[in-house]
């Protein structure tokens, strides 16, 4: 409703203050043309019906190829599921995975560890430094400077720089869609001057495997809850 | 409820009552930090009736946010105004306003409209114990009605939530000392003589020599934020509102002191209730928005990820170099490199590949993306995955209009190599370079269906005409056809015709004008449905290194047409571009159809334009307007990297202010606002506007198309480099 009522705003105000400019573009569409455009697509949105939430039982995720992940955006409580993109590395530690979203959202994870977001509503996390670890397990192994980039309102970046201490909570059994797994849980408490962060993560005891964690993506996403559903 | 009897209190009581709540209250202190941090949030102080933070008729001394753009309008005993106001500088904010005074009677009008310019600032910020300064100037530059300046100091003191869950309140005290029209009432004593008094004259000159003359009053305000929603306010005035009550009858005066009750209904939009002066009700509307906060967050489908050459190029064999001596295998890279631009909604112009197969350079036209940096961003990905693995430098060239503004070259392992770093964005940047680029060379393998080109719109137009004494605001609405013909790189053959559905700026007064009335006859043009807004040729191209030329013929604007030239200087790590542009006009027919009227004029100018850093843009241009006056524009803009500009200027000419008539002189406002901005998703589009208080004839200029500066400097470094995160996004 907002968003059309946004709109229709946008359009009074072009009425008002209309004519004396005009588009600058001479390729593509024309301002005005745009404008109906959009609120002809918001319109059709809304009349569609409300997505049907994915009840997950085992029996259904075995029957999926790929691995997935369910990643949770905490702030609108909705939950997507994404498959791996691209597995790659590159001259820092740890195994880099891009994971894409049916709705061209991505998020990138080095050795379990958010390093990026694209697409997603808000400003995306740009890049992230991580205190991952070659060979060992996924997952931060040390206490260390951690900093975030992000592309914000006005097209320019905004970094923010943390000092994170690596602390581990203990053994935890963590249950993901009726199966067990023995994990350490692992909590990377991060503090700069402009506030304070805290970021899960619960690692597989024996193969070191990030099953789940609970990770900062900047101010404007928040905190995404990341589950490994299949491998 | 200690506070809501200060509100309610007179101001003797008042005085004794501030001090308690001081006593009470502890000065706002920085909030303990153990949330995640945030970004700046987008907030709207409360405006009063003049459009600038305050109470109701009064200032208090708070600053907007930093590039903040509002839009508000009050009313008590018919007196209505409508405000612009922006915060182009963190310590400096202006306001634009064109006010009626109903049943004034004076100066020959009944209603008496006006327009006013107001600056406001701060001379210290708030400290713990110190209160923020202020010094405005009210009605500074128009025919001075409200003309007024203060000085003003205003602290906050945190009060506590009225019950759990509610947010906590904020009491703002202000006290103020006013002068010209806000020292009219109770004053306490007087500087550097007499004031001229307001006579309804001409206006436009800046009025320094009365500025902080004649007698000054104190005034004071408190305005206390109950919650997040509510906000109650209570004032008293030093406006005595001579004008409209001793001079004329507009409203009965009985009191000083002013109460209101403010509801914040969303971030954006505010409404309030008042009671004025003891004897009327007031209301007012505010909005206001930040370009730095977009209405929607923009949000563009993530790319593909780079995928390096160390993964899928593991044969030898596929880093050979030959493929590149045969036309076929050239036209096929081609054609596949031409697909994944696509891709990306990019639409590829040509693409060169030197002999050795080892450098690419890729010609874009880039119709979706407003920041330079996400296209180029997404193009260098789309050459990654589709060009074979033995090229290693890509150069990228952004056209504008068939001509390429800069090439932006980078080595491939670099790509390859930081799109997971985390200093990403600086990282490319640093290895890549923007420079300076010639014409499509001999080499190159052109896109072969992308001429000619045909676009065409159909779409309702709006055309409104402001500030007319007898009726502010008239609009005509219809429909525009428009249609864009592109028969080879660089030409374009533009055209529009408009057909008016209703409308009354026909109605407009006529010209009083003495100098040739070359924007005045506004209304004459207005009294034909179906017209040629406009129909021309124009070419653009590269003159030679760091210059870009255009000419244009035809009919360019509703009132001119003729002949247009412009040659542009632009290095493109310049600061600094030179322009020269000139004109031969002439004055085209009322009805707007093919024929000219007998007046015709050489007009041309040399502009200096300079990126004066903090997104300010400094404009001078200097030459000979439409009317063959002489002089000079000065243009400041504040340009956003979203789309967003704010800006301001003012035309010094050799027509005297007398010949110039009402005004004096040409100024006026222009704001851009992207449509991106708020539609949340990548677009090129921008509707431009410029307001001006009146519309005379000296210091005009003709409506020539398509100006060289912003399409140049939009892929130049500084916007490439300050738009560097969505190379990556």
């Amino acid at each position: 409703m907002r968003r059309l009522t946004q709109l229709i705003c946008a359009l009074v105000a072009l009425a008002v203050l209309g004519a004396c400019g005009s588009s600058e573009s001479t390729q593509g569409a024309f301002y005005k043309t745009e404008l109906f455009e959009e609120i002809k697509t918001v319109v059709k949105a809304r009349r569609a019906p409300p997505p049907q939430p994915t009840v997950l039982t085992r029996a259904l995720l075995d029957t999926l190829d790929a691995p997935h992940l369910e990643v949770k955006i905490e702030k609108d409580d909705a939950v997507g599921f994404v498959l791996p993109q691209l597995v790659r590395r590159d001259e820092l530690p740890g195994e880099i995975v891009t994971w894409r979203a049916a709705d061209n959202a991505t998020i990138t994870l080095r050795d379990g560890v958010l390093i990026a977001t694209r697409g997603m509503t808000g400003y995306n996390l740009i890049a992230a430094s991580t205190l991952v670890e070659e060979g060992g397990a996924q997952g931060p192994s040390t206490s260390g400077p951690r900093r975030y980039t992000l592309r914000i309102g006005n097209e320019k970046q905004q970094s923010f720089s943390f000092a994170c201490d690596l602390v581990s909570l203990g053994p935890k059994s963590l249950e993901i869609v009726e199966l067990t797994y023995a994990t350490t849980h692992l909590q990377e408490r991060c503090a700069s001057a402009e506030g304070e962060i805290v970021n899960d993560y619960w690692v597989d005891s024996k193969t070191g495997r990030v099953w789940q964690s609970r990770q900062w993506a900047g101010p404007s996403i928040g905190y995404l809850t990341i589950r490994q559903l299949t491998i | 409820m200690a506070i809501v009897t200060i509100v309610q209190t007179s101001l003797g009581k008042m005085r004794t009552g501030t001090f308690v709540a001081a006593a009470l209250l502890a000065p706002v202190a920085g909030q303990a930090q153990s949330e995640a941090p945030t970004f700046e949030t987008f907030s709207a102080p409360s405006l009063n009736f003049y459009g600038l933070p305050g109470v109701m008729d009064m200032p208090n001394a708070d600053m907007l946010p930093d590039g903040q753009f509002a839009l508000s309008y009050s009313l008590f005993a018919g007196q209505s105004r409508y405000n612009m106001t922006f915060q182009p500088f963190p310590w400096m904010t202006g306001t634009f306003r064109y006010n009626g005074i109903q049943d004034l009677n004076l100066f020959g009008y009944s209603t008496y409209y006006d327009r006013s310019f107001d600056l406001k600032f701060r001379l210290a910020k708030e400290g713990k114990y110190r209160p923020q300064l202020a010094l405005g100037l009210q009605d500074f530059i128009g025919t001075g009605v409200y003309s007024g300046e203060y000085l003003v100091a205003s602290k906050n003191f945190a009060t506590p939530s009225l019950s759990a869950g509610r947010a906590k309140g904020n009491l703002k005290l202000s006290f103020g000392l006013g002068w010209g029209r806000l020292g009219t009432n109770g004053s306490i004593g007087k500087l550097g003589g007499t004031r001229p008094r307001f006579s309804g004259g001409t206006g436009g000159l800046v009025a320094y020599d009365s500025w902080f003359r004649g007698n000054f009053a104190p005034f004071a305000g408190v305005e206390w934020q109950a919650d997040d929603r509510w906000t109650l306010k209570a004032e008293y005035s030093s406006d005595a509102y001579r004008t409209e009550t001793r001079r004329s009858n507009v409203f009965d005066r009985k009191s000083q002191l002013n109460f209101g009750v403010e509801y914040k209904a969303s971030e954006r939009w505010r409404f309030g209730g008042y009671y004025m002066y003891g004897s009327e009700i007031g209301f007012s509307a505010q909005m206001q928005i930040n370009p730095k906060h977009p209405a929607l967050p923009k949000r563009v489908a993530a790319p593909v990820p780079i995928v390096p050459r160390s993964q899928w190029a593991t044969d030898p064999a596929m880093w050979n170099q030959e493929w590149a001596a045969s036309e076929k295998l050239r036209l096929t890279v081609r054609d596949q490199v031409k697909g994944e631009i696509a891709k990306e909604n990019l639409v590829m112009t040509a693409l060169d590949i030197d002999a050795s197969a080892t450098r690419a350079q890729l010609r874009v036209r880039n119709t979706t993306y407003r920041s330079p940096a996400l296209a180029l961003g997404r193009v260098a990905r789309a050459m990654s995955r589709s060009l074979p693995a033995s090229v290693e430098t890509f150069g990228i060239v952004i056209e504008s209009q068939g001509v390429g503004t800069s090439e932006f070259i980078v080595r491939r392992s670099d790509l390859e190599a930081l799109e997971n770093s985390p200093e990403g964005a600086d990282g490319i940047l640093s290895v890549a370079t923007v420079r300076d680029v010639g014409p499509v060379s001999d080499t190159a393998m052109l896109t072969e269906e992308l001429y000619p080109d045909f676009t065409r719109s159909i779409a309702p137009y709006t055309a409104p005409a402001y500030f007319d004494p007898n009726k502010p605001f008239r609009l005509d609405v219809g429909i525009e056809f428009k249609g864009t013909y592109l028969p080879a790189p660089g030409w374009k053959i533009s055209g529009a015709v408009r057909h008016r559905l209703a409308g009354d700026v026909k109605n407009g007064r006529a010209s009083n004008s003495v100098l040739p009335h070359v924007r005045t006859d506004q209304s004459r043009y207005a009294q034909y449905d179906t017209t040629l807004k406009n129909l021309y040729v124009t070419r653009q191209w590269k003159a030679g290194p760091n210059l870009y030329a255009r000419g244009s013929f035809g009919y360019f604007e509703s009132m001119f047409g003729g002949l247009s030239g412009e040659l542009l200087w632009k290095p493109v790590n310049s600061r600094l571009a030179i322009g020269v542009e000139a004109n031969y006009l002439k004055q085209r027919d009322y009805n707007q159809q093919f024929g000219f009227r007998n007046y015709d004029v050489w007009s041309g100018f040399v502009s200096a334009y300079y990126e004066a850093g903090q997104d300010y843009l400094v404009q001078l241009d200097v030459g000979r307007y439409l009317a063959g006056d002489i002089g000079a524009t000065m243009t400041v803009t504040r340009t956003f990297d979203n789309g967003w500009e704010l800006g301001g200027f003012f035309t010094l000419t050799d027509v005297s202010a007398a010949d110039f008539g009402e005004g004096s002189f040409d100024k006026g406002l222009i704001v851009r606002v992207p449509l991106g901005w708020m539609l949340g998703k990548p677009s090129r589009n921008t509707n431009s506007t410029v307001i001006r208080p009146i519309q005379r004839d000296g210091g005009q200029r003709a409506n020539t198309p398509d100006h060289l500066y912003r399409q140049v400097r939009d892929n130049h470094r500084r916007n490439i480099y300050q738009q560097r995160s969505g190379f990556w996004e």
